[in-house]
């Protein structure tokens, strides 16, 4: 365990951020999205490709359309050469990831410019369904043959949690409600016909207590950022927000190697990113939490510390994830409504910093100086906290 | 349905032991043999220490449901053909959990820590699999 937490607060920002507005690209191949977010990730920066040295992605779902060395693709088919490469792949939580290992290379002088992209066509690339195909050998073996989805996985989460603290359908559908809400005002998000309680719960039960409403929207997308140290920041086109808290944990490959299934490995890289940021969940008023599903959205703001034990379903229902409410979170609409190709990390990010800039593309909150951000990858597998602030 | 959809395990030195079990009725779990711990899945080593060698031990097969989902409905194939099904942690009497089915069990009966037993079930062409059912 880490006694002193070394992350480098500080020592670096995000200086250029952009989410590609595509959600349907038939034919399009998932390279050619990188190439445009990254241009555009670059153009918003004042930078260009000549700039950057360090890169970093993980293209290696089947959606994402990368095979092996997936991240040297990707680079080569950009035009990139960059001399410091990351390609840590903790599913949906990856580009956190990025971000906070971006900071620690910058930080210690083996780069200085990193762009950080993601691409995946993940309706419609027809690509080979990877969830049922990639485990029949080594630990695998003793459970897919079982059937074990993304999906229902997290159901199984949900149906414990609904056990251990009495956490109600209905509850869990007001989390799909408000993302809903948030993206009726985002004119970029995939679904903005806003819906009730009711719609979640008479939508299609897919794996029950989950219905299709309480998934996330399947899309076809792709983000990039650029990060740089804090002195070249200055001399960017816009700036843009330090990074100044970052942890990441690992929980489990199997849904039976989950220690707790209420509570998310957030509870540990939640803690690191506070503890390196100097901050705890009091201070912090808006969040971008990874919403796979409304139960994702539970789950990790218990393990954050924003809600106590148990009782984030009154928490929900209140109304604190609105815009008026104790912490406003994916105002962008969210995975349940704007964007989700296949791991939504990077448009988490995007959005806190788009709030911090102030200029989200739907509800922009009330001038933010800091935003959480946790993604969570695989079947609540993985997660990665950032915090990101202004710089004062 | 093509070769690419077909979930059949392949089995290794170590996962062998335990299918070839299974096809005889018996659930294998590990045992640790410095500390009498249990684990599941099969491992050529202890989890955590490597260095060290588990023994084979037969299973009680009772256990309790931890948590559950019936499955209605599912984008693969060779799952969608099998839709609802129950899909299950469960939580065995020696301590650690497998994924698995329940079986027999109708959907509103279905609660968290009911006691379960193991059946042994055909769940693919070809393929027996430890399944639990009400104790």
């Amino acid at each position: 365990m880490i006694s002193q937490e070394r992350f480098p607060s500080g020592a670096a920002s995000i200086v250029g951020a952009f989410e590609s507005p595509r959600r349907k690209a038939p034919n399009i191949h998932p390279f050619q999205i990188h190439a445009e977010v990254i241009a555009a990730a670059l153009d918003d920066a004042g930078l260009t490709p000549a700039d950057v040295d360090g890169f970093a992605t993980a293209a290696s779902f089947p959606a994402e359309a990368g095979w092996q060395l997936n991240a040297v693709e990707v680079a080569e088919y950009v035009g990139l050469r960059p001399s410091w490469l990351c390609s840590t792949d903790i599913g949906g939580a990856m580009t956190l990831s990025h971000v906070g290992n971006a900071v620690a290379a910058i930080h210690a002088g083996l780069c200085e410019v990193v762009v950080i992209s993601y691409a995946a066509s993940g309706r419609s690339w027809k690509l080979p369904a990877s969830d049922f195909n990639t485990g029949r050998t080594g630990p695998g073996q003793y459970e897919v043959p079982y059937g074990v989805s993304t999906i229902s996985a997290y159901a199984l989460a949900a149906t414990r949690y609904m056990h251990e603290y009495g956490l109600s359908s209905e509850q869990l559908a007001e989390i799909a409600v408000q993302m809903r809400a948030y993206a009726n005002l985002n004119p970029q998000a995939m679904y903005r016909d806003l819906i009730t309680v009711d719609d979640v719960l008479s939508s299609a039960m897919i794996s029950t207590p989950l219905h299709k409403l309480d998934c996330c929207v399947v899309s076809d997308s792709g983000g990039a950022l650029v990060v740089t140290s804090k002195a070249r920041a200055k001399d960017t086109r816009r700036g843009g927000p330090a990074v100044l808290g970052f942890g990441e944990a690992i929980s489990h490959g199997q849904m039976n190697q989950m220690a707790d299934l209420t509570t998310t490995s957030a509870a540990f890289s939640g803690r690191r990113a506070f503890a390196s940021a100097g901050l705890g969940p009091e201070n912090i008023r808006v969040a971008q939490i990874y919403d796979s599903f409304t139960i994702t959205v539970a789950l990790t703001l218990e393990a954050l510390g924003f809600v106590k034990r148990g009782e984030v379903g009154d928490f929900v229902a209140s109304g604190q994830l609105g815009p008026e409410g104790r912490l406003p979170i994916n105002t962008d609409g969210g995975g349940l409504s704007s964007n989700h190709s296949g791991r939504r990390g990077m448009y988490a990010v995007i959005e806190a910093v788009r709030q911090l800039r102030g200029e989200s593309p739907g509800l922009q909150l009330n001038s933010p100086e800091l935003c959480l951000v946790n993604g969570t990858g695989g079947w609540l597998s993985a997660t990665a906290t950032l915090i990101l602030g202004n710089a004062a | 349905m093509t070769e690419m959809d077909l979930i059949l395990p392949v089995r290794d030195a170590v996962s062998a032991v335990w299918f070839d079990a299974v096809e005889k009725g018996k659930l294998l779990l590990q045992r640790d043999p410095a500390t009498g711990k249990f684990q599941f899945y099969p491992r050529a080593h202890i989890a955590g220490a490597p260095q060290r060698e588990p023994e084979w031990v037969e299973a009680s097969g009772k256990a309790r449901l931890h948590s559950y989902t019936v499955v209605k409905r599912s984008v693969h194939p060779q799952f969608a053909a099998r839709t609802p099904f129950t899909l299950a942690l469960v939580e065995l009497a020696e301590g650690p959990r497998m994924t698995s089915w329940i079986v027999d069990v109708a959907e509103d009966e279905l609660s968290c820590d009911m006691p379960l037993k193991v059946v042994f079930r055909e769940i693919h062409p070809g393929l027996t699999m430890p399944c639990f059912t009400k104790a």
